[in-house]
């Protein structure tokens, strides 16, 4: 067994939090804006809503077989093989989902800041970081998480709080978007936002107790959801949907709008910092549960020999998509659209096959 | 290997350590010299005005004003090319800047062409002031160049519009300073004047698009 250390629902909290919250900062607005028209910002509280419920499946399967990870439930479910094959797919979601994020980010770089780097040399340099504080560890990722949430929130609310001049609450209207049924339906199919919190299952070992995992799960949840709806809410006041539709990063733009004089203007740098280290600890987070579950799933007892293989090749997936729009439109897209299987379908089922077959932690 | 090991004193475990050392100061060095996208600020001029007129030779005329970056000694003389009749004007501080007009396909095309003119590459990244003629606004045809120059990277959303009476050609060349030595700072004054005296609108560059786009307004 793996030794990844102890830390609170505080830590944990704020880890999920973070790496929920990042994905407003890349082209996901853009997509929702594309989807639901003006209604992006309540379509994210149905998306919490549903991960709450999908949430509560692997709670379930957690409480009911307790002190063990969610790798290990599948194996006593399922049994050794079949666990494998669920855990290893669970395992490269997770891989995928790190390569596409950090690609979507050097993408997005380069539009704004450095559009003559060369990609590989942006991702190489990110790779190292992650690689770096994969090593340090899960608890110092989770204290760096608890850390840098006071200066991410501070940075959102600043930016979000300046923006206040460009708010237009004509913007808003039409208020269904495209349609109350297209809004529900996209909403839980784009559940798998919030679909991190099941890294809380992966890495429950480090929780301490049930009630922590719990705690931690539903109120990551609810703050991500808070925050993303108001996130949502202030670039859809800022920018026309229609206009919303074009922009590649607009919590960016929305940054860049801000001006009051000639003292404060062009404070996008703090949009920069909020948006490079949370996505840091959503990338490191994803590359660690991949590591984590290919570790628990061969019983693994150490995973740093696996961490470098395992970084490239996450650098290897993340030079595949040919384009920043091959990305957005489909790999974004498809991650966002079927993520819930993986986070929430799967523990679903794996739930009512313990509770029929009636597989016990022992068995 | 051994020997080695010998000679410096290391075990395996700190070998593994001095190789990562050696491995991450060379990651630094080469990462840290910023060598491969460099950009001087010598290299770039900045443009403060642009503007936009129907083009005769090409679909747009496009004209830049920026910063020729001399002294404001008097004997600097700006010098101004303007592709058909250039003009040198003003004191000092009015030398030190020019404007330069060409006719083009498009914005990025008008700026390649700038770029092949000038000794420095044009950026748009402190531009204050969008100038439109009134033919060209009238026209219908604005969507069509502003929607390529709202998406290019350099250029933000806060630069202000302004509709001119007449070629905005005349209005760019107009654009010199009075008091003061720099012009965007002028720039930014006069545009505050707006909401003061309420003599012309205010409007941004974002705001210009969105209300193009939009069916709100």
């Amino acid at each position: 067994m793996i030794s990844e250390g102890k830390f609170g629902p505080q830590e944990a909290i704020c880890l999920i939090t973070i790496s929920i919250l990042s994905k407003i900062f890349f082209t996901s607005p853009r997509q929702v804006a594309e989807i639901v028209g003006t209604a992006g910002w309540y379509m994210t509280l149905i998306s919490a809503f549903i991960a709450a419920i999908g949430f509560t499946f692997v709670f379930f399967l957690l409480k009911k077989y307790k002190n063990k990870n969610i790798i290990e439930i599948y194996e006593i479910v399922y049994g050794k093989y079949i666990g494998i094959i669920i855990s290893g797919l669970t395992g490269i979601f997770f891989l995928v989902n790190a390569s596409v994020n950090v690609r979507e980010f050097g993408d997005v770089l380069k539009v704004y800041m450095l559009p003559i780097t060369p990609l590989e040399y942006i991702l190489i340099i990110f790779a190292g970081v992650i690689l770096t504080l994969c090593i340090i560890g899960l608890e110092s990722i989770a204290r760096l998480s608890k850390l840098s949430s006071y200066f991410i929130f501070a940075g959102i609310i600043i930016v979000l709080l300046l923006s206040v001049q460009n708010y237009d609450i004509n913007h808003l209207f039409p208020l269904l978007g495209y349609g109350l049924g297209n809004t529900v339906l996209h909403g839980a199919a784009r559940s798998s936002v919030y679909g991190d919190v099941f890294i809380l299952a992966v890495i429950a070992n480090s929780l301490q107790g049930i009630n922590h995992i719990k705690k931690s799960g539903y109120f990551s949840i609810i703050i991500s959801g808070i925050l993303a709806s108001v996130n949502l809410l202030a670039f859809i006041l800022a920018f026309p949907y229609s206009t919303a539709q074009e922009i590649t990063s607009p919590m960016y733009e929305l940054s860049a709008l801000i001006d009051y004089g000639r003292f404060i203007q062009r404070i996008d740098p703090i949009f920069f910092f909020v948006w490079i280290v949370s996505s840091f600890i959503l990338i490191t987070i994803y590359i660690y549960s991949f590591i984590s579950i290919y570790c628990k799933m061969f019983k693994y007892p150490d995973l740093k020999p696996v961490l470098f293989p395992a970084i490239i090749m996450f650098l290897v997936i993340a030079l595949i998509p040919e384009d920043v729009s091959t990305v957005v439109t489909g790999y974004i897209q498809s991650i966002r659209e079927y993520g819930w299987i993986i986070f929430y379908f799967i523990p679903f089922i794996t739930f009512i096959t313990s509770l029929i077959f009636k597989k016990e932690a022992d068995a | 290997m051994l020997k080695m090991l010998k000679m410096l004193n290391l075990n395996k475990f700190s070998l593994f350590k001095f190789l990562l050392l050696v491995a991450a100061c060379i990651l630094l060095i080469t990462s840290l010299t910023s060598c491969t996208d460099s950009t001087e600020v010598n290299d770039m001029t900045y443009v403060i005005v642009v503007g936009i007129d129907k083009g005769i030779i090409n679909k747009w005329r496009l004209t830049v004003e920026f910063s020729t970056m001399k002294s404001n000694n008097g004997n600097s003389g700006g010098q101004t090319s303007d592709g058909k009749n250039g003009s040198s004007t003003g004191n000092a501080s009015q030398n030190d800047y020019t404007t330069v007009t060409v006719d083009a396909p498009s914005f990025f095309a008008g700026i390649n062409i700038i770029n092949t003119l000038v000794s420095r590459k044009l950026n748009f990244a402190h531009t204050k002031m969008i100038v439109i003629s009134d033919e060209v606004a009238k026209d219908g045809l604005l969507g069509q160049f502003i929607a390529p120059i709202i998406r290019y990277r350099q250029m933000r959303r806060t630069s202000h519009v302004v509709i001119s009476k007449g070629p905005a050609v005349e209005f760019v060349k107009a654009c010199k300073l009075l008091i003061g030595k720099t012009l965007s700072t002028s720039i930014e004054t006069i545009i505050e004047e707006s909401q003061r005296s309420g003599f012309f609108p205010h409007v941004t560059l974002g705001r210009f698009y969105n209300n193009i786009k939009s069916f709100f307004y």
